[in-house]
């Protein structure tokens, strides 16, 4: 066989090669969507104080009694409780205190609130949490929260220096912290 | 001239002489038994009834199972752990199909990661039953069969980035013109524990995102037979 036949049947062998190739991937397909696009969202927990530095903490013998904050669900899920921190600084002044974050309880799911002389209006005046002098201090707080529901908390200091007649300054600063384990619990839809 | 050459003393031109002679005699025999031949009738048998020949239809039509939405259901604000149950009935065409493959693709502006995260990502379980499921109970009266898809992250076969590939949801033949009722269950992993403190959300938070899911069923043709009719 020449050299040039060889040749050409190499081509030929190539040629018939992709032919076979061709015809191997020509299965024949079958495709179904949907032409509507399935919405699907992840929910949100989200618990803020309105403030998150007190300053100065009105003390519980003024008229009001103290200094009022909010604490709002701003997530999509509704959550059962939550973890109320808060951190108090004298700024001036020595004689020992506490610092106390108080709200109106009616229910595990209903706050009160609060009259302008610092009286819980309705249900019962609830502690959530104390702190004593200059300190760091958390507490878990259970309460449900459903998205956009509110308490009103109201930070006031205490004296606890037996005659003790001035005022100190005290700053406090207040953090609310929400994890998995403080959201409802996971369900299950038909849809 | 032709008495000349047939009694030439050359061998060569005799011999030249009489093979012209038998090649004419013979061409003009072959004429004339070709003219002849063509001369006879045809013989001519068909079939009456025509024989019916049809090339199968491949295709996949779904359609959402009696008390479901299918791939219309939507949820929202899921929570860790949450599932949305939906079943859909995926109907073959009149030609066999063979295997079935899902993919999705997320036609949100963007994916998020709920359809791209292997470790926070939507999960995705379908269980195939022989009849209707009965929604929304989620329930099936016949005999259930796994699929290939098990707690499996969209993120795997999300095709929208790239990143993810066909998942090969169950492999056999699928007779002509019968449907293969799936359920599917979506899943948001339990095992998400993202803190949030003051409002802040972590960085790569699974929280508040939304996804816009196509999901794509893919068959092939059986394989080619050999019909013996």
């Amino acid at each position: 066989m020449s050299k040039r036949t060889k040749k050409a049947a190499a081509v030929v062998v190539v040629i018939l090669n992709c032919f076979g190739l061709a015809f191997a991937n020509a299965t024949n397909v079958g495709t179904a969507t949907n032409s509507i696009p399935q919405l699907i969202g992840s929910g949100s927990w989200k618990v803020v104080p309105s403030v998150t530095t007190v300053n100065p903490v009105i003390r519980d013998t003024a008229a009001a009694k103290g200094s009022y904050f909010t604490i709002t669900n701003t997530g999509t899920l509704q959550t059962l409780s939550f973890t109320l921190g808060q951190t108090t600084t004298t700024t001036s002044g020595t004689n020992a205190y506490t610092v106390l974050l108080n709200y109106c309880r009616v229910s595990g799911t209903v706050a009160g609130t609060w009259s302008a002389t610092g009286t819980c209006n309705t249900g019962v005046l609830t502690n959530m949490l104390t702190n004593t002098n200059a300190s760091t201090n958390s507490a878990a707080v259970t309460f449900t929260l459903a998205p956009l529901a509110t308490i009103s908390v109201q930070c006031q200091y205490h004296s606890t220096t037996a005659g003790a007649p001035g005022n100190r300054n005290i700053s406090d600063a207040i953090s609310v912290t929400v994890t998995r384990a403080n959201v409802r619990t996971a369900t299950s839809t038909s849809g | 001239m032709l008495k000349s050459l047939m009694t030439s003393t050359n061998l060569f031109a005799r011999t030249v002489a009489q093979i012209t002679i038998v090649a004419v005699v013979g061409t003009v025999g072959i004429t004339v038994a070709s003219t002849a031949a063509s001369a006879n009738l045809d013989a001519v048998a068909t079939n009456v009834t025509p024989q019916v020949i049809q090339s199968g239809t491949l295709s996949l039509i779904t359609a959402a199972n009696a008390g479901s939405s299918g791939f219309t259901s939507t949820v929202s604000a899921m929570a860790p752990g949450d599932t949305l149950n939906f079943a859909v009935g995926v109907t073959t065409g009149t030609m066999p199909a063979q295997n079935f493959y899902l993919s999705i693709n997320d036609t949100a502006t963007a994916s998020t990661l709920l359809t791209t995260s292997a470790s926070k990502g939507l999960t995705v379980s379908v269980t195939q039953c022989s009849v209707a499921w009965a929604m929304p109970a989620g329930t099936c009266s016949g005999t259930t069969t796994a699929t290939t898809a098990s707690n499996t992250a969209l993120s795997t076969m999300n095709t929208t980035t790239g990143g993810g590939v066909e998942l090969t949801l169950f492999t056999g033949t699928v007779p002509a013109s019968t449907t293969t009722y799936l359920k599917f269950t979506l899943t948001l992993p339990a095992s998400i524990a993202e803190t949030v403190t003051n409002g802040t959300l972590p960085g790569g938070t699974i929280q508040g995102l939304s996804a816009s899911i196509n999901w794509k069923i893919r068959t092939t043709q059986r394989n080619a037979s050999v019909t013996n009719g």
